[in-house]
């Protein structure tokens, strides 16, 4: 299909709604909302606001139809090979934690991460490093090369005894993607579990589970044009049957003594209390966009983009990209930083002069900022309904501040 | 202390953040900024002397630098250069770069001001 992305701005309501024009591009924080995902939260809210499975009456038989079809949606969106592998958290970071708590972790284990997670993919392996005697390893990553020592990779799984390997899919610091199949591949060479955070990497990656070969993977609805406050958790069924729940109470169990209980099935034991139904529905139309766009389309859009990006910027002396030079190893992001300013300064004055909206600071990745010893930076995310006219724009106000301030 | 040297959010970052103390800016280095300005102005002519004028040079540079580099009122100074910035680029970088300065100016025309209202 062609993208015309003045049509795809018509659907999202900000433009609309704003009376001042602005420049979104936070995308990597969170992405605007299609009308078509406002539309199906409120619709939950507007017709059958209930619950599932529980209420046996006609809204609930409405909300349990829709709160499957959208696990059934999710499940096939990351080719999942059944509907109960795919568990609804509160967002990427509640998912990991799952399994940090669940895994029956024995004295000397060991977690594997790189050396730039997020700190949704750092500090649970950080406290239970505290909590428990397991040890958390990490393996470095080139951002600037966009690359991953395979060969150094392999030497820690083989020299330590790794339980599991957890990794980004998508850098939200510098957009690289890394090589998960092949790091996949080594990790179960040894043995290990993996888990992949995906957080980025839904929009413009088809991501795969049985062609990852990874045991979990986990993402936030919210960085993919759906509902905030929606995560997801995908896991083998044989993975998930030996996780222990992190919390417990109503849907966990299917009978309850005072003294013990029978858990319910996967994926139901790890959704406790009532649920985000409204998240659930709101997601399944999220992907509906998604995929009617298509992610090579999107990846195709984005690139485009960063490109005029990179090449105005590429060439100032003041500016250091914290990433690869080729904008197509990281095309829905560009970090960087301008000599001698303050990053959080220059964003404030980007917003004030022409309400380009970006992001300063250390992105959640503090402990690689303070290994890098960077300051926080500027990160551009570029999303689907960004134009060439607000690229250019961008150009236009942050070129005087790198020769002017 | 972060060797940011920047109060963090999880994800953002407030305004830098030093330790730089205000009096000691307005004390010391605005004196010396106002001399050694003076000192080059007088010696401009005077091409012979090359080294003192470098070592006014930096003493000048490097004491404008401490000056802008401290947080002061970091929010209006943004707020200002970015509302200037469509009327002219250049000026708002001026404003963004001398604000700080400006505020130092204004603090020591008050405080001779008031010297002057008392004695």
């Amino acid at each position: 299909m062609s993208y015309k992305v003045n049509d795809i701005r018509d659907q999202f309501p900000p433009f609309k709604n704003n009376k001042k024009e602005f420049i979104y591009m936070d995308n990597a924080c969170t992405t605007l909302r299609p009308q078509s995902v406002i539309e199906s939260i409120t619709d939950y809210y507007n017709y059958h606001p209930s619950c599932h499975n529980r209420a046996l009456h006609t809204f609930g038989k409405q909300t349990t139809e829709k709160f499957s079809e959208a696990r059934s949606k999710i499940s096939k969106f990351v080719n999942a090979k059944s509907a109960n592998e795919i568990i609804f958290t509160k967002n990427t970071t509640e998912a990991i934690n799952i399994i940090a708590k669940g895994i029956n972790w024995q004295s000397g284990d060991c977690i594997l991460t790189t050396d730039m997670e997020h700190n949704s993919n750092l500090l649970p392996w950080q406290f239970l490093a505290k909590e428990k005697e397991v040890n958390h390893l990490q393996f470095d990553v080139d951002v600037y090369e966009g690359s991953v020592d395979l060969s150094g990779f392999e030497k820690i799984l083989k020299e330590n005894k790794v339980k599991l390997v957890s990794f980004f899919h998508t850098s939200n610091v510098s957009g690289i993607t890394l090589p998960v199949r092949k790091l996949t591949e080594i990790a179960k060479k040894y043995g290990a579990i993996v888990l992949v955070d995906c957080a980025q990497a839904m929009i413009t990656h088809k991501v795969d589970v049985q062609d990852l070969g990874a045991d979990f993977i986990a993402f936030s609805m919210h960085k993919s044009f759906g509902p905030s406050g929606f995560g997801i958790l995908y896991g083998k069924s044989e993975q998930l049957e030996l996780l222990t729940p992190m919390i417990f109470g109503g849907e966990t169990v299917v009978d309850a003594y005072y003294d013990s209980c029978t858990f319910s099935e996967i994926p139901f034991r790890f959704e406790a209390g009532l649920q985000n139904y409204s998240g659930a529905i709101g997601s399944s139309a999220a992907i509906d966009f998604i995929e009617d766009l298509g992610q090579e389309n999107i990846k195709a859009h984005l690139l485009e983009l960063n490109t005029l990006l990179t090449d105005a910027l590429a060439g100032e002396d003041r500016v250091k990209i914290i990433g690869p030079k080729d904008p197509a190893l990281r095309p829905s992001i560009l970090n960087f930083t301008i000599e001698n300013l303050d990053m959080a300064e220059v964003s404030v004055i980007l917003d004030k002069s022409h309400r380009i909206m970006v992001r300063s600071g250390v992105h959640c990745c503090h402990a690689w900022y303070h290994k890098q010893e960077l300051k926080p930076t500027l990160r551009v995310s570029l999303s689907v309904y960004n134009t060439v006219e607000e690229i250019k724009t961008f150009i236009k106000a942050i070129t005087p501040i790198i020769r002017f301030y | 202390m972060s060797m940011f040297d920047q109060e963090l959010e999880c994800c953002g970052a407030e305004f830098e953040k030093n330790h730089i103390s205000f009096f000691g800016l307005l004390t010391l280095s605005f004196p010396v900024i106002v001399i050694s300005f003076v000192l080059l102005v007088i010696l401009s002519p005077l091409r012979l002397f090359k080294k003192r004028f470098q070592i006014l040079e930096t003493l000048f540079r490097s004491c404008m630098k401490l000056i802008s580099e401290k947080p002061l009122m970091a929010k209006t100074k943004c707020s200002l250069a970015g509302s200037m910035f469509k009327v002219s680029p250049r000026l708002s970088g001026l404003t963004f770069k001398y604000f700080n300065f400006s505020i130092y100016l204004f603090v020591w025309i008050l405080i001779l001001t008031l010297l002057k209202v008392v004695f």
